[in-house]
């Protein structure tokens, strides 16, 4: 997902930072006592950017200070393990897909999901619509790619794509993607994986026409993976109730918030662009924002409730995963699922 | 603006100064189009040189680091992938180019599974070469710098990264090495990208000016505002423009630099919507574009700078030309000034003001010397306009002397006969604007004898007046001594026709009026015949036969009428001056309004009349100014109650004896035989009967030669009455009116030259006669001698006398 191309050596550096930031506001102290204000600490799936708004606005709205939280929010990116700092204690809850949740769980961390953010997807395969000029064969449907080069994320971001090649028929050839969209713009490949929120607004950023461009949204064509979450060891939730539901609770004040000031909003968002220094520009977090925004509040026509993951949906990524065999047999939903957290009382 | 119009050196040079300006801006606007597009023309050789050295430049450095990293690749394929060799390589190949930031050399992750090692890198700090060998290379696999090459199995130049442990923007070049159809190797090289920033940023572009770095992709690679460099690309910023069209706009020209092609743009910046000129130039190795912009507002500030030059030069030389104008405007206008101040006060009169000293031969000096001629000539023509004026002013008080004379000279006393009761007298002259020659004249002879005359000169002015004055008082004179209107007229005609060089002459009637009788005898002297008035009867014109003017000729004949006016009969003389007086329209007054006009008046006093007539005139004339003297007379003669009327006295008896004669002298010896007949028959003494003889024979005489104006027969009827008191005998004539009666006593003590021709003899009638009585009837003159029967004591006593 990353839309700038990085330095090899940045791991080094970035492992560096990481350190340093940790020190600084991890509280040693573990969790707070009854006197002092919750300490919690949120670690995000990616870098500072718009999907994270909620939380950004949680913070800045002093939402999380009113629920009698002390909440320090931690960047992710490719140098950060969210699952190992949850499991070492330095972090409380972690935003992450669900099919990257399930993995954890299948991996042994013991995770719940607190709220289902993201409940429509933003996967989409984007290809060229005539990777051959215009007299070759142009990509209308998915089957249209096959034998030809397509890339697509690794390990858990591959579940989707590999179940629309399945389901449209199309064999292309798959080439592993990392962070960016190079090999597709330098025509190396005729389609890659992108997020409706990031990388197609990156392609069009990088001078593409959106009418060069046959783009399937993978929740179009029936592969509908429900994406961010908030999630806790299930230790944590059965320690701190009271301050996960708070947290809970006050990060959905914060994504309303955010989809209510979506100027304000997109303030707060660069602000931690700039603190980072990420090359990133600001018409791109807006348009971030506004999608992501879409996949998390249902309009009318949606199906889901804001927050929450519906049994259907867990039974459908549930099925999916195992069917591609990447995981073996899922937590019941009602142990997987706090939905308490949701309803239970301020 | 007052001035303006008043001053000619400031009209002038305002005028000037206007026309130089109007050139000044025509030109000044020529060369700003014309710099401009110079300008314009510069701006576009300028960019494109700029941005064609400015990618050499960068291509040269790329191409040079393209060439190590592909002379790296090559030897590293040739080579054993040993550890030694690729570390050797690397410090080689940056010890070679220092232009290179960094060097890796990786081994594919499937490429070489029995190699003893995965990655080198070598890098450059401060003048060392530090080298790093990472056997785990992980995700830098996944790195362009590995993934790009990998896959596209070509070489390639990544996008530019922001590199944080350089802090510098990086740019890699990446060369796969090939085995049997796969990758198996990739080496790269980094470059940094702060020089070209550097270099962009010292390329000449003048105010305002910028180059920009786009990579492939559209990242800014270098820009002025260094925080959009690596996080806009020239899409995203266009994004994030107000306006769709500016949007459009910028994205349009991204994709157009970014076709590969060089080219350039007049266009308005999409930023500020401001016009600018755009070169760009793609950097042909890394796909990369070049733009240069220079916004068009630099030249037109360089055109403004210039321009300003020329105009503040322009102005400068206005300036000047204002100072010169106004220098020329006053030199021209002083002199005249100076001249308008001598010409005013030379129109006051003052002819002796300086005129200003004007040497120069130009027009204005040619002015000032018509002005001193016109100075001298108005001078003289003044001067004898003077002299002219002087002269007229002299006559036209002569004339007005002479019209005061010739009004003086005519009677203007009214009532002129306060004393007499039966005379009813008023007369006018209205002078008209010139001295005319109207008169008229009245006098009492004696008791019973009153003489009237008008006159009209021909022609006007002083010799008309003179010509008058002479003949009003020669006629009076003579009328005096002759008492004989025709026999007075024909003198005066003889003395002014002597000698009348100038042949003016005058029309006149003159009459004398027996205040007795009422008879009036009177000749005409071709003029007009006075109207008259009779009491209870139609207005007429006297029947006048007209003689010859006065003066025209010599030895004129002129005839005496006569007749009798009845009480309150009145008679009205005037000039042609009443018939003759114009309207505007030129019509004369005429005789017959004349008539109208007296029919109106009859009966009234002949002041009353006069002015009546006088007034019918100036109503006529309007207008019109009066063109001759207006000259009118009129005389009323009153009956006295109890006047004896001769002629009823002798009506009823016929005469005892009369006598006819031939109007011949031989005749008179009949006139002597039937006398002594006579008075033999009634006893009258021999004295008396002599007496009687010698008067009838005076006034036979008188008549035969002096009565008729033509030698024809006449006759001469005498008829003799006898009582015991006297005898009375009455002489007949048919010839010319003549009252000898109305002649005065003959100064017989006067020298005889100076005598009355006839005045003895009608004195001796008086002496001798008892009665001498004369009256006209019928156009005849009747005379009657009456002698009284006496003895001859009587007769001595008449002796005694």
């Amino acid at each position: 997902m990353l839309l700038w191309s990085v330095s090899k050596r940045w791991p080094l550096l970035v492992t560096l930072v990481l350190c340093c930031s940790l020190a600084v506001t991890v509280n040693p102290a573990g969790a707070a006592g009854d006197d002092n204000p919750d300490a919690l600490t949120l670690v995000l799936q990616w870098h500072h950017q718009s999907q994270f708004a909620g939380y950004y606005m949680a913070l800045e709205k002093g939402l999380y200070k009113d629920a009698g939280l002390e909440v320090t929010i931690i960047r992710g990116g490719s140098d950060v393990r969210p699952d190992r700092l949850l499991a070492e204690g330095r972090a409380d809850f972690i935003s992450a897909m669900l099919p990257t949740a399930l993995e954890m769980r299948r991996d042994g961390l013991p995770l719940v999901l607190l709220a289902q953010l993201v409940n429509r997807g933003n996967f989409q395969l984007v290809a060229w619509k005539h990777p051959d000029g215009s007299d070759g064969t142009p990509v209308v449907q998915p089957a249209d790619l096959s034998g030809r080069r397509v890339t697509v994320w690794e390990q858990d971001f591959r579940s989707p794509y590999l179940a629309l090649f399945r389901g449209w028929g199309a064999r292309p050839e798959i080439l592993p993607q990392y962070y960016s969209l190079s090999l597709f713009l330098h025509r190396g490949v005729v389609a890659c994986s992108t997020m409706r929120y990031n990388g197609y607004h990156t392609l069009l950023q990088n001078g593409v026409s959106a009418d060069e461009l046959t783009v399937f949204n993978l929740w179009e064509l029936g592969i509908n993976l429900p994406e961010d979450g908030l999630y806790a060891l299930a230790d944590t939730w059965r320690r701190r109730p009271e301050a996960s539901r708070r947290f809970v609770r006050a990060t959905l004040e914060g994504w309303r918030y955010a989809r209510d000031h979506r100027q304000e909003t997109l303030e707060v968002v660069m602000r931690y662009i700039e603190q980072e220094k990420l090359p990133t520009n600001r018409p791109h977090m807006a348009w971030m924002l506004d999608e992501i925004l879409k996949s998390i509040f249902p309009t009318n026509d949606d199906p889901w409730t804001f927050g929450v993951l519906s049994r259907q949906s867990y039974r459908e990524t549930t099925q999916l995963l195992q069917r591609q065999g990447r995981i073996d047999s899922p937590p019941a939903y009602q142990d997987f699922v706090r939905t308490e957290a949701l309803n239970g009382p301020l | 603006m007052g001035h303006f119009k008043q001053s000619l050196a400031v009209r002038l040079a305002i005028l000037i100064v206007l026309g130089a300006g109007l050139v000044l801006l025509v030109v000044l606007t020529f060369s700003h189009v014309s710099l401009r597009r110079l300008f314009v023309q510069q701006v576009h050789e300028r960019g494109d040189i700029l941005t064609r050295s400015a990618v050499n430049r960068i291509e040269s450095r790329m191409g040079r680091a393209e060439a190590t990293v592909r002379e790296a690749a090559a030897a590293f394929a040739l080579l054993a992938e040993g550890r030694d060799q690729a570390q050797a390589l690397i410090r080689a190949s940056l010890a070679d180019h220092t232009g290179l930031s960094g060097m890796t050399i990786a081994l594919a992750p499937s490429g070489a599974p029995r190699s003893d090692h995965r990655m080198f890198s070598g890098w450059r700090r401060d003048s060392a070469i530090l080298l790093r060998q990472d056997d785990l290379p992980g995700n830098s696999f996944q790195q362009d710098w590995f993934y790009l090459p990998y896959y596209l199995q070509r070489p390639v130049w990544t996008e530019p990264y922001y590199d944080n442990q350089t802090e510098a923007t990086m740019v890699t070049y990446a060369v796969p090495i090939l085995r049997q159809g796969q990758v198996w190797a990739v080496v790269s090289g980094d470059i940094s990208l702060e020089w070209i920033r550097n270099m962009l940023d010292e390329l000449p572009l003048g105010a305002g000016g910028l180059a920009i770095l786009l990579s492939r992709r559209g990242h800014y690679i270098s820009h002025p505002v260094r925080e959009l460099e690596m996080r806009e690309t020239v899409f995203s910023l266009a994004e994030s423009l107000a306006t769709p069209a500016a949007r459009k706009s910028m994205a349009d020209i991204g994709r157009r630099m970014l076709l590969g092609q060089p080219g350039q743009l007049s266009y308005r910046r999409p930023l500020d919507d401001r016009p600018a000129f755009l070169h760009y130039r793609p950097v042909p190795s890394s796909g990369w574009a070049l733009g240069v912009v220079i916004p068009e507002q630099q030249v037109i500030a360089t055109t403004l700078r210039l321009n300003r030059i020329n105009g503040l030069v322009g102005l400068g030389g206005m300036s000047l030309l204002l100072i010169a104008a106004l220098g020329v405007g006053w030199s021209v206008a002083r002199p005249l000034k100076k001249l308008a101040t001598a010409a005013d006060r030379l129109a006051q009169g003052d002819f002796d003001a300086p005129l200003p000293a004007i040497r120069s031969r130009d027009e204005v000096g040619r002015l000032n010397d018509s002005f001193a001629r016109m100075r001298v000539d108005l001078r003289r023509y003044i001067t004898e306009l003077t002299a002219t004026t002087a002269a007229k002013e002299k006559i036209a008080s002569e004339l007005a002397i002479a019209r005061e004379i010739q009004l003086g000279i005519v009677p203007k006393l009214f009532p002129a006969f306060p004393n007499r009761s039966d005379l009813d007298l008023y007369a006018r002259l209205v002078p008209a604007l010139e001295v005319g020659g109207d008169f008229y004249d009245f006098t009492l002879l004696d008791d019973n004898h009153l003489y009237i005359a008008i006159g009209d000169v021909s022609g006007k002015g002083v010799p008309a007046s003179l010509m008058m004055a002479v003949g009003k008082t020669l006629l009076k004179s003579v009328i005096q001594t002759v008492r004989d209107p025709a026999q007075a007229l024909k003198q005066v005609n003889d003395e002014l026709a002597e000698d009348n060089d100038s042949c003016m002459f005058i029309t006149a009637f003159c009459g004398i009026l027996n205040l007795q009788s009422g008879d009036l005898i009177y000749a005409n002297a071709g003029h007009n015949p006075p109207l008259l008035l009779r009491s209870g009867q139609d207005v007429t014109m006297l029947e006048a036969p007209p003689g010859p003017a006065l003066g025209a000729m010599a030895g004129g004949c002129y005839e005496s009428c006569s007749m009798q006016l009845a009480g309150d009969d009145l008679l009205l003389l005037y000039t042609d001056g009443v018939t003759e007086a114009m309207d505007p329209e030129h019509k004369l007054f005429g005789d017959e309004r004349l008539l109208q006009t007296a029919r109106g008046h009859r009966d009234v006093p002949a002041r009353s009349l006069i002015e009546a007539v006088d007034a019918a005139v100036r109503q006529h004339a309007g207008s019109a100014d009066q063109s001759d003297d207006l000259t009118l007379l009129a005389v009323r003669y009153r009956v006295e109650s109890g006047r004896a009327v001769v002629a009823g006295e002798a009506g009823a008896d016929p005469p005892v004896a009369v006598l006819s004669l031939l109007n011949r002298l031989p005749e008179l010896a009949r006139l002597t035989g039937w006398v002594k007949e006579q008075a033999q028959a009634f006893g009258l003494p021999a004295q008396a009967a002599m007496h009687l003889n010698l008067a009838l024979e005076e006034w036979l005489v008188n008549i035969i030669s002096y009565g008729y104006c033509d030698d024809h027969e006449h006759l001469i009827n005498l008829r003799l009455w006898a009582d015991a008191q006297r005898l009375r005998i009455e002489v007949e004539d048919d010839g010319q009116p003549f009252d000898p009666t109305a002649r005065g006593e003959v100064d017989t003590g006067a020298a005889l030259e100076d005598r009355q021709v006839g005045g003895l003899g009608i004195h001796f009638i008086r002496q001798t006669m008892d009665d001498f009585n004369y009256r006209r009837e019928q156009n005849r003159n009747i005379v009657t001698l009456s002698l009284l029967r006496r003895e001859a004591e009587s007769t001595g006593e008449e002796g005694s006398c």
